[in-house]
């Protein structure tokens, strides 16, 4: 699994976004894409060509599951996601590598020589 | 008009994507609060079409419907749309398969066998050997056995017999019946056959000698100094043929049915030639 894992490392912008998304809650691809707009504020808009050729991507690997349409919601046409534990997996080494990197970066921006 | 394009690039889009998420990209784009939004929209959707058909060739073929446990599963054909490679493919395919038909038809067209039929060569039948026997013999179901010799090989020809009366018989039985001489029936050989065997002079001045020989029951000509070649009664007629060159001789015969007497054409010259030697009736 671990193998598994960091070979999907690291991820696509756009990946890690859908999957952050999704972290939290079973959405469907409007709710999705609207939920990545407000994690980025704003700056990193997903049109629903992307995020459907992520997802389909996704799903297949066992990332995402499909849960499918929700009687009474207001619009039928909507199906919904879930990540699944392998996601939730990725997701966690994913931040772990990033978080990695931050403190990385934090590490050398610290340490840089100050100009006399 | 921008949904109506944008439904267009949906329709446009694999089949597999189609089926999974065209409803739901079609539902956030009527959630578009803006023209331009919707503009947006429909480029992201050009995009879309253009990576699923260029980058995901995995995901063009549609999936199965998905089916509880314990539920049969129809494939329906109406939805089963071939890939265009897989069209291209076999249409390729066919055209070269009709192709290669055609050529080999043609091919066996232009490649006749001809075979040159030479001049015949008749053998007694067998049916003649057993004439010469006691044995009464069915003339409305008998067929006349012939075989004909070519360069080529071998092939038998079959011609129906034509029925006699009951109480007529074959002119060449009625020889060897007739006939009181029994060592030529055992000879093995055809007993009408055995009325031409013998050695023939001309009158002419050069004084050609012929002789004709049988053996395993074929006539053989000689004209000495000329030409040896088996010969062969044509049925029906009174001559004979060469099978190797193009000659012919009449044998003329006497009371007793011996041939005494032959007249043989070769190369433009005639030969007139009595019997001297080899009667034997």
């Amino acid at each position: 699994m671990r193998e598994d894992i960091s070979s999907l490392l690291p991820l696509s912008p756009a990946t890690l976004h859908i999957l952050l998304s999704l972290a939290g809650e079973e959405l469907h691809g409007y709710g999705i894409m609207q939920e990545v707009q407000r994690q980025s504020a704003g700056k990193y808009k997903l049109g629903p060509g992307t995020l459907y050729d992520n997802l389909q991507k996704m799903i297949e690997r066992g990332l995402v599951e499909e849960l499918g349409k929700r009687p009474g919601d207001d619009d039928p046409r909507r199906r919904y996601y879930r990540l699944s534990p392998l996601g939730r997996g990725v997701l966690s080494a994913e931040i772990a590598r990033l978080d990695g990197v931050v403190r990385e970066g934090k590490l050398r921006l610290e340490t840089r020589p100050r100009r006399a | 008009m921008l949904r109506s394009l944008y439904q267009l690039v949906l329709r446009a889009h694999p089949p597999y994507f189609r089926q999974r998420f065209a409803e739901e990209m079609q539902s956030i784009f009527d959630q578009a609060e803006s023209r331009s939004v919707a503009a947006g929209l429909l480029a992201d959707a050009v995009l879309s079409l253009l990576r699923q058909w260029s980058l995901r060739p995995q995901f063009w073929e549609e999936t199965p419907l998905a089916v509880g446990r314990g539920t049969p599963l129809f494939n329906v054909l109406d939805n089963n749309k071939p890939r265009a490679a897989a069209l291209v493919y076999g249409a390729f395919l066919s055209a070269l398969v009709l192709n290669g038909v055609c050529w080999t038809m043609g091919y066996a067209w232009n490649h006749p066998i001809f075979i040159e039929l030479r001049r015949p060569v008749f053998v007694p039948p067998a049916s003649w050997d057993r004439k010469s026997t006691s044995v009464p013999r069915d003339e409305t179901t008998e067929s006349a056995e012939s075989s004909l010799y070519t360069g080529e090989g071998r092939v038998v020809l079959i011609f129906p017999s034509h029925a006699r009366p009951s109480g007529e018989a074959d002119p060449a039985i009625q020889l060897s019946m007739s006939s009181p001489q029994e060592p030529a029936r055992s000879s093995g050989a055809p007993i009408f056959l055995q009325a031409y065997p013998g050695t023939y002079l001309s009158t002419a001045e050069n004084g050609e000698r012929v002789n004709v020989t049988l053996h395993s029951g074929r006539l053989q000509l000689e004209v000495v100094g000329f030409f040896s070649s088996p010969i062969v009664p044509i049925p029906g007629s009174q001559e004979m043929t060469c099978a190797v060159r193009n000659c012919s001789a009449r044998f003329s015969t006497n009371a007793s049915s011996v041939a005494n007497e032959v007249e043989i054409l070769f190369d433009g010259r005639t030969i007139h030639a009595y019997r001297v030697q080899g009667a034997v009736f």
